[in-house]
């Protein structure tokens, strides 16, 4: 997730634009850069680090009567957070700057391609393709325009694309597909951004282009079109929106919004790593050899990220057959592991900065196992460690709770189980049927959200509780573990998870009416064992929210409430199934007036011992 | 039918090497028959094909289907295993006219695609699992048809499949039956001191058949047209031979392709030899370890185990074996290649494999060449310039195989 801004009118100074990408720093922070044009050239400049610390004096670009501009603020995917992979981008001639929000699937090909015919990449970008994709085209096309829209045919995956052209320097040439686009309408300026928080200052009066539009603009208005060029008719609307509720995507709180973003970040965490032609993934960011190697899997983790290394010892285990364990990345230094030959250390960290996990990949390594991540940051200190890895490109998360980091955990870890399994004896039928259900996440994961109004009120009517259980078995055990720890970080009641056969060996005693218990049961596997967890707590008088797959009216029958998951594989459940979790915890601590996005005592990113 | 059946290789032949190098794996005999026969009969057509570029020139002759036209087409991967039994089946998903993709382990079994889904051009073995796996279509539940994955598994079907293949050519064929349970076709000579035995399965000859004088036949025996069963030759259980072959000595649970010649004493069992293959007298191979365990097949970074406790040798095509040849258990010989003294180890396509006496050298392609050019003449067959070039072409393909330095050659 990254921001874009871009303005046309006059006086397009670069002040303006670092403004307006101020606004947007919670799309990302790692980088940030800004292009103007004026006079048939374009001038550039690019910055690691967070825009509030760039030196103001520094920040004088281009001269006087630029008239357009545009800027971006990076959440690094492709390429860690430098000055050379910052945007906008160029192309061979530094005529053509690119900034760009989402994943080009298809740059490898192209960048391969673009090469062959003797362009120049300076940057480990995906978005770098697009400006010589343009240039390309530039060659045959009659104008700029054209030559922008043959380039977007061409480009799989999701964009929100700006673009400057010193041949036109009054005009941007902006489009979408899957990342969103605004149009802001000043009365002598026009304006585009990822979204309306950096409009605001300008106008109130805003156009949403729609997937698969384009639109130019000018200082004194634009014109709209599908990607093949024919006039499309937009309606004007007015922002109602304070800044803050902006910046939250009019939601109250970062947590409720990140848990909104899951169908996307879902989506975009297998986006272009699925290669359905072999029933497997693709992860560039670990080689096949190393792969092909591995015997043994050892998960470092803590946290929530700990709860979806446990679930990855399931995924692993289940579709790969490589013998997995799981540890905490506080006690892997100090619990003398035993690490067999060909063992794969896989550290999990959201931030990429957790230090314990880090200490954990740096024992590991000095007992020479091969180490990778999963990380959201691109370029953290665990990312740069491991030296290889795999991003979850969740985009940044900046709720205290961990919840869409925790979903895109888990795709990547069914893509690393579905292509190691692959590689040992997995068929292409089981490859196909999983890689089928996890596209459909997204979707389902949508539908989920639809439930929130009655997920609201459920909370509504336990949130005076005290203590609560939560219990699962198999991939519903460390769903049930992250369930619980949601809620009591976020509003400080007590909650356990245990794993449900083992309630009778003690938590079981922990029963009464006063004591709710929420209650997995959406595997296919263990369902009719989760009914007798059921029947024992009923037994005891204790009250039960279940989590079931739709249309399960038996387990509903047994429950004071029901949630309904659609259905999905069983190694998939805890992709869904955590979700009205966190929605659960999040209107339970709204409810008692908890401050959700800052929790007493946390904080986002661990880095002490 | 309107709806055609294309047989399309797939980009995961590798383990099916030598077997497979030489010719398309829908012509791949096992227990009398080929799918290219199967399919061609369940179609009433000869099957288009898509199969690997260095082999298309040659098997145009042979096989007429040539690539896919346009129209509703059943696709049936070239590896499915030749069973009668799927004759049914072909014919029913073809006219059913739903479309599907089935699979079968790793790899697509079959698809059926409707007229308004155009080819893609050209159509190769390395994209049209990519493609038909691309479109979509609805993926089966069941595992309609099993694929030979591996070379060795052409021995391993061999048995499972061979009385309903058998049973087929029986009913299908014009054949007398000449003596219980031995159906021969037009221009049989059956010595009469040959001896049959056909209470485990019946004994097929073809036309043009010669059996000569204390040969020993015991049922489900297939000897393919105009080939010769020499004196006190002993066929036992699960053979079938091509065309055009000779066959002595004794021979159990094996398969041997058209223009081969195993006609001296000396034991082969349970093993595949290819076409225009001379086994010299004495030559014999071992298909059970001393241990009775699980044969197991050695290659350079991996042992694929068989599951089979029977295992003798596959053979490729043009090998040659001199005198008193020992191969043993579970070894592959490549395309090629000449073998003197005892096998122990695989062998790779175009070697002189003489490594008991310390020698290993690569036979040159020429040299394969112009001895397939004395063989053809030999049978009244003129060697064409297709014929040279598939020889080269192998040659090519096989050379990683080689390793011509002080360790012995592996595949």
């Amino acid at each position: 997730m990254c921001g874009i801004f871009g303005y046309t009118g006059s006086d397009a100074n670069p002040h303006i634009l670092i403004e307006g990408i101020k606004r947007l720093e919670y799309r990302g922070y790692d980088s940030w850069g800004v292009c103007v044009a004026c006079d048939d050239q374009l001038s550039l400049l690019r910055r690691v680090g967070r825009i509030g610390a760039a030196d103001s004096a520094e920040i004088e670009l281009g001269g006087r009567g630029c008239r357009s501009g545009i800027a971006h603020t990076r959440w690094a995917t492709h390429g860690a957070p430098t000055e050379i992979n910052a945007h906008p981008h160029t192309d061979c001639t530094g005529r053509i700057a690119v900034i760009h929000n989402g994943i080009i699937e298809n740059h490898s090909a192209l960048r391969s391609t673009l090469q062959a015919q003797g362009h120049r990449f300076a940057s480990e970008t995906d978005t770098e393709v697009i400006p010589h994709l343009i240039e390309e085209f530039l060659k045959s096309e009659q104008d700029f325009s054209a030559a922008f829209l043959g380039a977007m045919k061409l480009l799989v995956g999701a964009y929100g694309i700006a673009a400057l052209y010193a041949g036109e320097p009054g005009a941007i040439f902006v489009a979408r597909h899957g990342s969103p686009i605004v149009l802001g309408l000043g009365k002598d300026r026009t304006l585009v951004a990822s979204d309306p928080a950096p409009l605001v200052a300008h106008t109130r009066e805003v156009i949403y282009l729609d997937d698969g539009e384009a639109a130019i603009l000018h200082g004194d208005g634009f014109e709209t079109k599908t990607l093949e060029g024919a006039p499309v008719s937009k309606s004007v609307q007015q922002i109602a929106f304070s800044l803050p509720d902006i910046e939250r995507g009019g939601f109250p709180h970062f947590m409720l919004k990140e848990i909104s973003e899951q169908p996307e970040s879902i989506h975009n965490a297998y986006r272009g790593r699925i290669v359905r032609a072999e029933g497997t993934a693709k992860l560039g960011g670990v080689d096949e050899a190393l792969l092909r190697s591995v015997k043994h899997c050892h998960i470092v983790a803590c946290g929530t990220s700990w709860h979806a290394g446990l679930i990855g010892k399931y995924l692993l285990e289940g579709l790969a057959r490589i013998p997995t364990q799981v540890t905490f990345g506080s006690e892997f230094r100090y619990a003398h592991p035993v690490l067999e030959p060909d063992t794969l250390v896989v550290a999990i960290s959201q931030s990429g900065e957790t230090v314990d996990t880090l200490a954990g990949v740096r024992e590991a390594k000095l007992m020479g196992a091969e180490t990778i991540g999963i990380c959201n940051v691109v370029g953290s200190s665990i990312a740069r460690e491991c030296g290889k890895g795999i991003y979850i490109h969740a985009g940044p998360e900046i709720g205290v709770a961990s919840t869409k980091a925790f979903t895109s955990q888990l795709v990547v870890l069914s893509l690393l189980a579905v292509h190691l399994g692959r590689m040992r004896g997995m068929s292409l039928r089981a490859g196909l049927l999983f890689l089928d259900a996890l596209e459909r996440l997204p979707q389902q994961a949508e539908e989920l959200l639809t439930q929130k109004d009655r997920i609201s009120d459920i909370a509504g009517r336990y949130a005076a509780f005290q203590d609560f259980l939560f219990i699962g078995r198999l991939f519903e055990y460390p769903t049930a573990l992250e369930g619980a720890l949601k809620l009591k970080e976020i509003s400080y009641i007590h909650a356990e998870g245990v794993q449900a056969a083992e309630m009778k060996h003690g938590p079981i005693a922990l029963i009464e009416p006063d004591v709710p218990t929420v209650v997995l049961a959406a595997q296919a596997e263990i369902r009719d064992k989760m009914m007798g967890n059921m029947n024992e707590i009923r037994a005891r008088s204790g009250k039960i929210i279940a989590v079931a797959q739709e249309g399960d009216t038996e387990i509903a029958g047994l429950a004071e409430e029901t949630i309904f998951l659609p259905r999905t594989l069983d190694p998939l459940v805890p992709i869904l199934a955590v979700i009205p979790l966190q929605m659960f915890a999040y209107f339970v601590a709204v409810a008692r007036g908890c401050d959700v996005d800052k929790p007493r005592n946390l904080a986002k990113s661990v880095t002490v011992e | 039918m309107d709806r055609q059946i294309v047989l399309f290789e797939d980009h995961l032949l590798g383990d099916m090497n030598p077997v497979a190098l030489t010719r398309p794996a829908f012509a791949v005999t096992c227990a009398c028959m080929t799918l290219h026969e199967i399919a061609a009969e369940a179609g009433g057509a000869e099957p288009a094909w898509v199969a690997r570029g260095y082999l298309g020139k040659l098997i145009a002759r042979q096989f007429r289907g040539g690539p896919p036209g346009d129209g509703p087409k059943l696709f049936l991967n070239a590896s499915i295993v030749p069973d009668v039994r799927y004759m049914e089946k072909f014919r029913e998903l073809a006219s059913h006219g739903e479309p599907f993709v089935a699979t079968a382990g790793g790899r697509v079994s079959a698809a059926f695609l409707p007229a308004e889904v155009s080819v893609p051009r050209p159509l190769t073995p390395e994209n049209i699992t990519p493609w038909l796996l691309e479109l979509k279509l609805p993926l089966l539940e069941e595992e309609l048809f099993r694929t030979f994955d591996h070379q060795f598994e052409v021995v391993k079907y061999l048995e499972p499949l061979f009385a309903a293949n058998i049973a087929h050519r029986i009913g299908r064929g014009s054949y007398r039956e000449v003596r219980p349970g031995v159906h021969a076709a037009e221009d049989v000579s059956i010595a009469d001191t040959a001896v049959f035995h056909t209470r485990s399965g019946p004994v097929v000859l073809e036309r043009g058949v010669e059996v000569r004088d204390f040969a020993y036949f015991e049922g489900p025996v297939h000897v393919g047209a105009r080939s010769r069963v020499t004196e006190r030759a002993s066929l036992k259980e699960h053979v079938c031979v091509g065309e055009t072959c000779k066959i002595g000595g004794e021979v159990e649970a094996s398969i041997i392709e058209s223009f081969t010649n195993k006609q001296h004493h000396g034991f082969l069992g349970h093993s595949w030899v290819g076409s225009w293959v001379n086994m010299g007298a004495g030559t014999s191979n071992s298909d059970l370890k001393n241990t009775y365990g699980e044969v197991r097949l050695e290659f350079p970074h991996r042992r694929v185990d068989t599951g089979l406790q029977f295992l003798g040798c596959i053979i490729g095509d043009y090998a040659k074996s001199a005198i008193n040849t020992s191969i043993f258990t579970g070894k592959i010989i490549g395309v090629s290649s000449m073998l003197y003294g005892f096998v122990g180890t695989n062998v790779p396509s175009f070697c002189n494999y003489a490594r008991s006496f310390g020698q290993i050298t690569e036979c040159p392609a020429d040299q394969a060449v112009l001895i397939q050019k004395r063989m053809f003449e030999r049978r009244g067959i003129r060697q064409t310039a297709e014929d040279a070039e598939l020889l080269k072409a192998v040659f090519d393909l096989t050379r990683s195989e080689r390793l011509i330095t002080d360790e012995p050659p592996a595949l």
